[in-house]
């Protein structure tokens, strides 16, 4: 087929200006890169979850009893209302890595007492057959050697993997306090309703029932999981399981110390996953502008570059609709370049980035597509966007008369007119060079504009970043504040305060010791559903570790009996205000509290606290603790950082070591220890992930700001070849070239800076607020001024590489051709 | 004389009347053209001449239509061009005038009979597959058949203009305006091309409006017209210059 000259000619174009096809595919493709990275990322990673979690059959009730036959299991299965149940059963334990030169005798008979270091476990034995076909809870397997696990075996979440270095075959000394088993780590599975690992630091593990002879457990069930038929709400599952409650568990006299009926949806990493989504829909959003504006920008100027090609043409008879349809052909054709080149790299881009979020959100991606309107979007900003931005040049350059278009005065760009030119020529007192680069960086004034937009939103959303990163960081440090104890140890049953006190007390270097007591109580709600239970921590009314920081009200006094609730219970149970009386069941027992204040959370979940010594009576322990809080030297005093605490990390570290040795040495057993600095760095690791994503994605829009600059450079090059040829004549050498560019590409860089630091105090109190609300979390907010200034060196850093390659072409001009360009 | 006089004896190819051209863009509106009234008949090769400045490049502007006029009429082959919008005189520019520059103006980064077929492109003249062999015949018209496959860049000032020459024969016109032609050439060079020129009045019955500088070229055209302060002041005619052929 015989091509049309003028079809040729786009191809040629195409072909023999390669760095202009370049900088607009580049500026094309990386806008792709980025929208498909944040809005790819997000939905894909949105209807993952959702998948991911409705696959797991997340229990719709699930109780926490005494221990109790499979028989039960049956008799609530047989209820009409009930899809399937499984009995399990839940422990706490230990492990530390058996090393492969040491036989599992001498690991059973030497290691414990070899002092290593040993990671906290909650296993849940299951029976053989539930592994495969449980209705409930289902669990994922990924790589397993032995399914479903012998007595021997040992079956691990995946999470624990990103934390520990555990493979198939390892071996494991299983200590529960009651019993000590080397086990062998026969597969791992994926479980979306376990607490990642990175999270509290504990591994979830999985037996069957057969290993729990060997662990010192007994063979009984201790938690109930049921799935309710239908699809039904938090309330209707409320009824039916208080109905099982009624019917089946306190008819056979098992005590019931904890009902979960959750929400349908819900799921601890809900708010997380909220905050995250909400930040890569306003990430979409600033790439969706930033990549608009730099498509608009590179497009317009090559076009207006074609001026006086579309003179000619029309002087030799070309319609408007012609060369219309010409322009907007080479613009597709960039276009469709950029969308062969940007989506690829962009799925991949947005693949990686998905892997990352699932991997530390602990679920499994199984179909990394794309939705089909956000391919949809992709094509629209490869192709539709230049298009649309292409048809006001295109539309200016064919209704310009074709005298116009042969005349420089009128067809280029000229100087000198406007208030800011005037300004700028008053400017005497600058080395020629400089005022130069600084005339030249306003001749293209609209383009200026467009490139001082684009990169003031990136600027200002790297500075927003940075802000949303040191008001975390504030969060963190607040929390610091909250909770002043060096070290804490968790029993696994209760021990005597006055014990554990003394106990503590007599360790050298503690200040201070303080006992707590940790439970569950169930709420009813004012429509008489007796609800979820809470997690309650039982304070002294004159504890010197907690500080609470108050939204309203205070905190119970000593023996008083009431309740203080944070800022999470209280937003998903909104009876809940200060001044109001609530139903409490604990132990069996109902209970009226008034609720005497609100308190921030610390991304603990919901919290009820108490007066200590209220709760164990009403537990039914009175005078006994389940956990133990130290302060050092100095443990009182304030600290204000996270630094600040860190550098008492030696100091918690011993205290903590000491206070477990100690209390295991007169037999009470421990659950798990933390240091401050650890629980600071976990909540820190929690809200890190938010920061890290936004890193990532403030890098992929800064990338855009760089493409953008270079190319608003690239072109000005090619505009002013002619002055650079003449400037050359009368003496300038590469120096003076290069020192010209990279002054415009840092003048542009530092006006876009400033634009953008105005902007980003908005955006960054604008993610923050979306934070608040989508983590049900007080935050701090504090502006990162020192990140102004670093975004400002990251700004001239990007001002001088984005200038580096224009300069460089700027100086291969030569003064023949300069002269004689057209 | 004789010859000149049946050249009149026919209708005029231009009319021009009372043509007024004033550019107000600056800060003073400038006049290029005071009124001017001219007829130019089929076959004349007419040579502009005068300062810079004075008006001629502004009269062959409105004769193309590339620019427009503030008032007046012009008529070229009776079609009134100042009636015309932007898209009608496209087509109508493409099928009656060959537009010569003084720089060429071929398209860089189109070979040189792809510059030749581009107005058959545009204005649908002959069948796609035959264009080719017409730009051909175009190009040797010009001596520059061997040259057909290159680009502009690669060609000499005098090639070019042969080129650009020959893409305003592209679509047959009878007319071809062209504004210094040879003022970018050297003198060897600028005498080809006006021989082409005089060929192309003389074989192929075209009719040329050229502005030159050269006083010597402009003593070969058959009707010399000094342009000054945007009037016609001298209208020449050569009688010893056979013009019907």
């Amino acid at each position: 087929m015989v091509l049309p000259p003028r079809v040729r000619k786009i191809f040629r174009d195409l072909g023999t200006n390669y760095s202009r096809t370049l900088l607009v595919v580049a500026s094309i493709a990386v806008g792709i890169l980025a929208i498909a990275a944040t809005l790819g990322g997000r939905q894909v990673l949105l209807r993952e979850f959702d998948r991911d979690f409705a696959q797991s059959q997340r229990a719709d009730i699930t109780y926490t009893v005494s221990d109790c036959s499979p028989q039960v299991v049956r008799r609530i299965t047989a209820r009409p209302q009930v899809a399937s149940a499984v009995g399990v059963r839940i422990f706490d334990a230990s492990y530390m890595v058996v090393p492969d030169d040491m036989d599992d005798a001498t690991a059973l008979r030497e290691l414990s007492d070899a002092g290593g270091d040993t990671v906290s476990l909650s296993i849940a034995a299951l029976d053989a057959a539930d592994f495969d076909s449980a209705e409930v809870s289902h669990l994922n397997r990924l790589d397993t050697q032995v399914w479903p696990p012998g007595s021997d075996d040992i079956i691990i979440e995946a999470s624990a993997t990103q934390e520990y270095p555990l493979a198939v075959g390892d071996r494991l000394l299983v200590d529960t306090g009651s019993g000590k088993r080397v086990m062998r780590i026969s597969g791992f599975v994926h479980d979306i309703n376990a607490i990642p690992t990175m999270f509290f630091e504990e591994v979830t593990a999985y037996v069957s029932r057969d290993a729990l002879a060997g662990l010192g457990q007994a063979d009984a069930i201790n938690t109930i999981r049921v799935n309710t038929t239908g699809s039904r709400t938090r309330a209707q599952n409320a009824r039916i399981a208080d109905a099982i409650q009624d019917q089946v568990l306190d008819a056979q006299g098992i005590t019931v110390t904890r009902m979960e009926v959750p929400e349908p949806d819900y799921h601890f990493f809900g708010n997380l996953f909220a905050a995250v989504s909400v930040l890569l829909l306003v990430m979409a959003f600033m790439a969706l502008a930033l990549s608009g504006f730099l498509v608009v920008t590179t497009v317009s100027a090559i076009l207006v570059q074609q001026t006086k090609q579309i003179g000619i043409m029309k002087a030799v008879g070309a319609r408007r609709g012609q060369i219309a349809g010409l322009y907007l052909g080479l613009v597709l054709c960039y276009g469709a370049l950029a969308v062969i080149i940007g989506y690829p790299v962009g799925i991949g881009f947005g693949n990686w980035f998905i892997d990352y979020a699932g991997g530390i959100l602990n679920f499994q991606i199984s179909d990394y597509t794309f939705p089909f309107w956000v391919t949809a979007t992709l094509f629209g900003v490869g192709l539709l966007l230049p298009a649309l931005a292409a048809l006001i040049p295109i539309i200016q350059g064919i209704r310009r008369p074709i005298v116009d278009a042969f005349n420089p005065e009128v067809a280029g760009v000229t100087f000198g007119g406007g208030v800011i030119d005037r300004l700028l020529g008053r400017i005497r007192m600058l080395p020629r060079p400089t005022a130069l680069a600084l005339r030249s960086t306003f001749a293209h004034k609209g383009r200026l504009i467009m490139t001082l937009i684009t990169l003031m939103l990136a600027s200002a959303t790297v500075m927003a970043v940075f802000s949303v990163g040191t008001s975390l960081n504030r969060t963190v440090d607040n929390v610091g504040g909250w909770w002043r104890y060096d070290a804490q140890v968790i029993l696994t049953r209760v021990a005597s305060q006055r014990e554990l006190e003394r106990l503590a007390g007599g360790i050298s270097g503690v200040e201070y010791a303080e006992t707590w007591l940790d439970g569950r109580v169930t709420i009813q709600r004012p429509d008489g559903t007796k609800n979820d239970s809470f997690w309650t921590i039982g304070i002294p009314g004159d504890t010197h570790i907690m500080h609470f920081e108050f939204v309203e009200g205070r905190a119970p006094a000593a023996g008083e009996e009431a309740v203080l609730v944070t800022t999470d219970l209280a937003s998903a149970e909104d009876f809940l205000q200060v001044g109001s009386t609530v139903t409490l069941t604990v132990n069996g027992q109902d209970v009226q509290r008034p609720v005497v204040g609100i308190v921030t959370g610390s991304l603990q979940g919901a919290t009820l606290y108490m007066e200590r010594d209220d709760l164990a009576n009403l537990s039914g322990v009175p005078g006994n603790a389940t956990r133990v809080l130290v302060q050092g030297t100095d443990g009182a005093v304030r600290r204000d950082t996270l630094a600040e605490i860190k550098q008492r990390t030696d100091l918690q570290t011993r205290l903590a070591r000491q206070l477990e040795t100690r209390l295991e040495d007169k037999h009470i057993p421990v659950s798990s220890t933390q240091t401050a600095v650890e629980q600071l760095e976990l909540t820190g690791s929690q809200l890190g992930i938010l920061t890290t994503i936004l890193t990532i994605m403030s890098a992929a829009l800064g990338l855009v700001g760089i493409i953008g600059l270079s190319g608003s450079m690239t072109l000005s090059v090619i505009e002013n070849t002619r002055e650079i040829g003449i400037m050359r004549s009368v003496g300038a050498g590469h120096a003076s070239i290069f020192g010209i560019y990279i002054t415009q590409g840092l003048v542009v860089g530092t006006l876009s800076w400033a634009a953008g630091a105005v902007l980003s105090w908005p955006l960054s109190w604008g993610l923050m607020q979306a934070l608040i609300t989508s983590l049900d979390m007080k935050l701090a907010y504090s502006y990162s001024t020192s990140g102004v200034f670093f975004t400002l060196g990251i700004v001239w850093l990007i001002s001088v590489v984005g200038s580096l390659l224009p300069a460089w072409r700027a100086a291969q001009v030569s003064i023949r051709d300069a002269i004689s360009y057209e | 004389m004789g010859a000149i006089r049946n050249i009149r004896t026919v209708d005029p190819l231009i009319r021009l009347r009372n043509v007024v051209k004033t550019y107000t863009k600056g800060a003073v509106p400038f006049t290029a053209l005071h009124d001017v009234t001219l007829d130019v008949y089929p076959g004349e090769f007419v040579g502009l001449i005068g300062k810079s400045g004075s008006g001629k490049t502004t009269l062959i502007n409105m004769i193309t239509g590339i620019d427009h006029l503030t008032s007046g009429e012009i008529w070229v082959q009776d079609t009134p061009i100042h009636t015309l919008n932007e898209n009608q005189m496209a087509i109508w520019r493409g099928r009656t005038i060959g537009v010569v520059f003084q720089f060429f103006q071929l398209l860089p980064t189109l070979t040189c009979i792809e510059n030749v077929m581009l107005p058959m492109d545009f204005c649908k003249v002959h069948a796609p597959t035959e264009r080719a062999d017409y730009a051909l015949n175009y190009l040797e018209e010009v001596e520059m058949a061997e040259h057909a496959h290159k680009l502009p860049s690669a060609l000499s000032g005098g090639q070019q203009q042969r080129v650009a020459i020959a893409r305003a024969l592209a679509n047959d016109p009878p007319l071809i305006v062209a504004d210094e032609p040879t003022g970018n050439l050297d003198s060897k060079t600028a005498d080809a091309v006006f021989t082409l020129f005089e060929r192309l009045v003389h074989q192929e019955h075209k009719t040329i409006v050229m502005v030159t500088h050269d006083k010597d070229l402009a003593a070969r055209v058959t009707r010399s017209l000094t342009v000054s302060d945007g009037v016609i002041s001298n209208d020449s005619l050569y009688a010893d210059v056979d013009v019907t052929g």
